[in-house]
């Protein structure tokens, strides 16, 4: 074969489409990366709303023994003896009221059962908080609800525990989250077309422009969703 | 003459590069999405779950709260009716037995009776809830005003948040496996990409397509369930 010929039967090249471009690569590697730091403050997020719900939880259980017990102390531990103290003191007042109407053995014997109801009384009232203070004497009887809220009231910050609150926190912290996850998932659609990019050379700048676009999206989502919620 | 062109060559994609460059990025899609799923759907279950124990903890409180209340209530009425019972037993027990001290015990039964009576009223109003004007903090005022009966709602309201979790654990169950199934179509698209147009490639990159179909699919599932 002559020079000429080996001129005219030159190698096949491939198609030279120019110089290849690191858009879509730096397309890619920003949205790896914004996806993971989204994915990432989500976690953040996720572990913040788990740990108030797990306050809310205890702060239930705390508040619930609270009241149970104080609830149990005053009406089953003290409203008895005060209500027996009461039948004691109506008891010596209808007799003394009624040895008025008699006389003889009669009017003494009841003097005596309302002297002794009487006595009795002094003995209950040495033993119960309820009976010994006058703030919780009642037209008759006790006020038991005055003295079950100053029961309450010897533990303040027993009664100040809101678990509602640490539950709004966590559902807040959740509510971003969610939204976080959600511009974190939108991300590869800027991956997409990075990749499209790169392989669509004719239309590389639309896409890689479209790519920049949404991911800037995702990004913008991610700060309002940390500013407004 | 013998010429050497130096030319950046750039090979040109094909129809397989193309494909491929697709399928990769709708697989990242699909993971995002999934991903998405998994962690909401196991967020939500969380919280279900810490709700229904909330739930169960705030009715374990507030039955005994109320039971306390209420049954003390109940003993001192009962307490007063036996109080004026005994008056009119002590009066009968004198007129069967015909006692010489029968104006007394008349007198006693009489006071008996009318203490007893007093003794009703000061039952119910001692065994009565509280009111407002008490001084009680609000929850404790709630907790005895509202008694069995919020119990009752709490533990239904209880039970639906178990229910909720149950669905969120579905969802994220399959979002896991959604998840698995993709990961296998990602290694299919980097062994089509490894060894690129020819029959093995071709076959990787349609067994990759179908894994990719099949974990979209479970992920639209993983959401509708």
């Amino acid at each position: 074969m002559g020079e000429s010929e080996q001129w005219q039967q030159a190698p096949e090249q491939p198609v030279v489409e120019g110089p290849d471009s690191l858009g879509p690569a730096i397309l890619l590697t920003f949205a790896a990366v914004v996806a993971a730091a989204l994915f990432g403050r989500a976690s953040l997020l996720s572990a913040d709303a788990s740990d108030a719900w797990q306050q809310a939880l205890r702060q239930e259980i705390k508040r619930g023994a609270a009241v149970t017990e104080d609830v149990r102390y005053v009406y089953s531990d003290e409203a008895p003896l005060a209500f027996a103290g009461a039948g004691v003191q109506v008891r010596a007042e209808e007799h003394r009221a009624r040895a008025q109407q008699e006389s003889g053995r009669t009017r003494d014997l009841l003097l005596a059962e309302a002297g002794t109801d009487e006595v009795l009384m002094e003995t209950l009232t040495a033993g119960s908080q309820i009976l010994s203070d006058e703030r919780y004497q009642d037209e008759d009887g006790f006020d038991l609800g005055r003295r079950l809220a100053d029961v309450r009231q010897e533990n303040p910050d027993l009664v100040d525990i809101d678990p509602d609150q640490p539950q709004a926190v966590g559902d807040r912290a959740h509510r971003k989250a969610s939204t976080t996850l959600g511009a974190a998932a939108v991300a590869p659609v800027a991956f997409l077309l990075g990749s499209l990019a790169q392989v669509f050379r004719r239309r590389r700048t639309p896409l890689l422009i479209a790519g920049a676009v949404v991911l800037g999206g995702a990004v913008v989502a991610a700060v309002l969703s940390e500013v407004v919620l | 003459m013998d010429l050497d062109i130096e030319t950046a060559v750039v090979e040109a994609p094909t129809r397989f590069t193309k494909l491929l460059a697709a399928l990769v990025g709708m697989t990242a899609i699909v993971a995002g999405l999934l991903a998405f799923a998994e962690n909401h759907a196991s967020r939500n279950e969380e919280r279900s779950l810490l709700l229904s124990a909330r739930l169960a903890a705030e009715a374990s409180g507030r039955i005994p709260a109320t039971q306390s209340q209420s049954s003390f209530g109940l003993r001192a009425a009962q307490e007063a009716i036996i109080q004026q019972a005994r008056g009119t037993a002590r009066l009968l027990a004198a007129s069967e037995a015909d006692l010489a001290d029968f104006d007394y015990s008349l007198a006693l039964s009489e006071s008996a009776t009318a203490a007893g009576e007093r003794l009703l009223s000061i039952a119910e109003r001692m065994g009565a809830v509280p009111g407002p004007d008490s001084g009680l903090d609000p929850y404790t005022l709630e907790v005895l005003t509202s008694g069995h009966t919020a119990a009752a709602e709490l533990v239904q309201e209880q039970n639906a948040e178990v229910d909720r979790a149950e669905t969120y654990s579905r969802r994220g169950n399959r979002a896991i496996l959604g998840l698995s199934v993709l990961a296998v179509a990602a290694v299919l698209f980097g062994f089509a990409g490894a060894v690129r147009d020819t029959r093995p490639g071709v076959a990787a990159l349609g067994m990759a397509t179908l894994f990719l179909t099949v974990s979209a699919v479970i992920g639209v599932s993983a959401v509708l369930a």
